[in-house]
């Protein structure tokens, strides 16, 4: 899994469309069945599938079913949308394009440190009118909590709530000053000012707000990682996006199809369910296998190639009322990575001796450190 | 040739007015909504059908013969 995500998905694929693990959980690994749990949430809970994650509190709107669910999603989805995000876009092409500048006369960098991890990272704070300053504080408690479990020196469960609680505490009295301040011109504000009948509490607020950062920053930066390895160590590809930078779109649904961050979503079964012939019993830990219905044979053809000509249906963000919410707004975010990024440095490597890894087990799949060497550029493009 | 949007299934993904942005438009939650009465005019029909094999809640329907 570490080297080679191709080789971990195909072994999942040939175990058929659901498989036991030994701890008694129940992978959906087709396509096919991967989108009836999605499609199902009656059978397939979200209710109590997310209490691993650290959270103080129920993240809204994931950790809720329909009609709770469908009331957060009514009131966010309008912030969410294409129209609703349309109005980040200057910002978050000036952010990524600060960032690429920084590093590009040096002719080489970081993907993952210098780009990857902090565009996410400062449009979560620009959307919420949080300082800066913050980025490496919010980072750090992001980092500790998607990846908690895993090695490291103190008990991952008490870190990650430590990790929780702090921010839990930063993101209180952010919310608590800005119901004092106002202003609209970012998204908590926004919310904020909501005076619809069914607007969001402080808390339902809170949740969300930890939602974001745990699932909006962890994922554009794994997919960020993932995406540019795999551009790097095929020129062929890259250069069809410098040719033609109105690929970038399709590009960005195949990588996310190819290589996308997140592998499973998790439900909860609530009555025996028949999937695809096998029995899961009620209660059951069920992981919708997300990744390898991106790599199933049935749905999209020659699944191991990357190929930005497809078109085919993806559950790369999910589907089902659990849709992304974020979608809009990742997309957008990778997409402007992509066309910044290759309109100043259109050639580049992997670092001669480096093998991208991903850790793993993780929450989402990226890569670690991803160094790039390329001709230095002047920045002024 | 129509193309039509089931909005019960329709959850917001954005691939049909991504890609066929003459037939369909996004309301301010991002959901689809056909353009005009759904009638695909002549060349669209790629367009169309490329709409409903992207749409990952198979929302998107074509009905009636080409041309």
């Amino acid at each position: 899994m570490a080297d080679s995500r191709t080789t971990a998905y195909a072994m999942l694929r040939d175990a058929g469309p659901v498989l036991r693990t030994p701890r008694g959980a129940y992978m959906i690994i087709s396509s096919e069945a991967a989108e009836f749990a999605l499609k199902h949430p009656a059978l397939f809970s979200s209710k109590r599938a997310f209490d691993m994650a650290g959270s103080p509190l129920a993240m809204v709107p994931i950790a809720f079913d329909p009609p709770e669910h469908t009331r957060y999603r009514r009131v966010l989805q309008p912030f969410f949308s294409p129209r609703g995000t349309a109005s980040w876009l200057p910002m978050v092409r000036a952010l990524a394009g600060e960032l690429i500048d920084g590093f590009a006369p040096k002719g080489g960098c970081d993907l993952v440190a210098e780009l990857a991890v902090p565009l996410p990272a400062q449009v979560f704070l620009t959307l919420f009118g949080l300082p800066l300053e913050d980025r490496d504080r919010l980072i750090a408690w992001k980092e500790a909590l998607v990846n908690f479990g895993m090695p490291g020196g103190e008990p991952p469960r008490e870190r990650a709530v430590r990790m929780g609680t702090e921010l839990y505490g930063y993101l209180v009295d952010h919310i608590a000053r800005r119901r004092r301040s106002g202003g609209t011109g970012d998204l908590l504000g926004l919310l904020l000012a909501d005076t619809s009948g069914e607007r969001l509490t402080d808390d339902e607020l809170l949740g969300l707000s930890f939602l974001f950062v745990l699932a909006g920053l962890e994922t554009v930066t794994s997919a960020l990682s993932t995406s540019f390895a795999a551009l790097a160590a095929d020129p062929p590809l890259r250069r069809r996006i410098v040719a033609d930078p109105a690929v970038i779109p399709a590009a960005v649904e195949e990588l996310l199809r190819y290589d996308g961050p997140v592998v499973f979503v998790p439900r909860i079964a609530t009555q025996d369910v028949d999937v695809a012939g096998h029995m899961i019993p009620a209660g059951s830990y069920v992981m919708i296998m997300i990744a390898t219905a991106g790599r199933d044979p049935d749905e999209h053809p020659d699944p191991d190639t990357i190929d930005f000509q497809r078109e085919e249906r993806s559950l790369a963000f999910g589907g089902g009322p659990h849709r992304c919410l974020g979608s809009h707004l990742a997309r957008m975010e990778m997409r402007i990575a992509l066309e910044e990024w290759h309109r100043r440095i259109p050639e580049y490597a992997i670092a001669p001796g480096v093998t991208p890894r991903v850790t793993w087990p993780a929450g989402v799949v990226g890569i670690d450190s991803l160094p790039l060497v390329f001709e230095p550029a002047d920045g002024t493009r | 040739m129509k193309v039509s949007v089931d909005a019960s299934a329709c959850m917001g993904h954005g691939r049909c007015y991504d890609v066929a942005p003459g037939l369909f438009e996004d309301d301010d939650e991002g959901y689809s909504v056909v353009k005009g009465d759904g009638q695909v005019p002549p060349g669209a029909a790629d367009a169309a059908r490329l709409a409903v094999r992207l749409c990952p809640e198979r929302a998107v329907r074509l009905t009636g013969l080409p041309g």
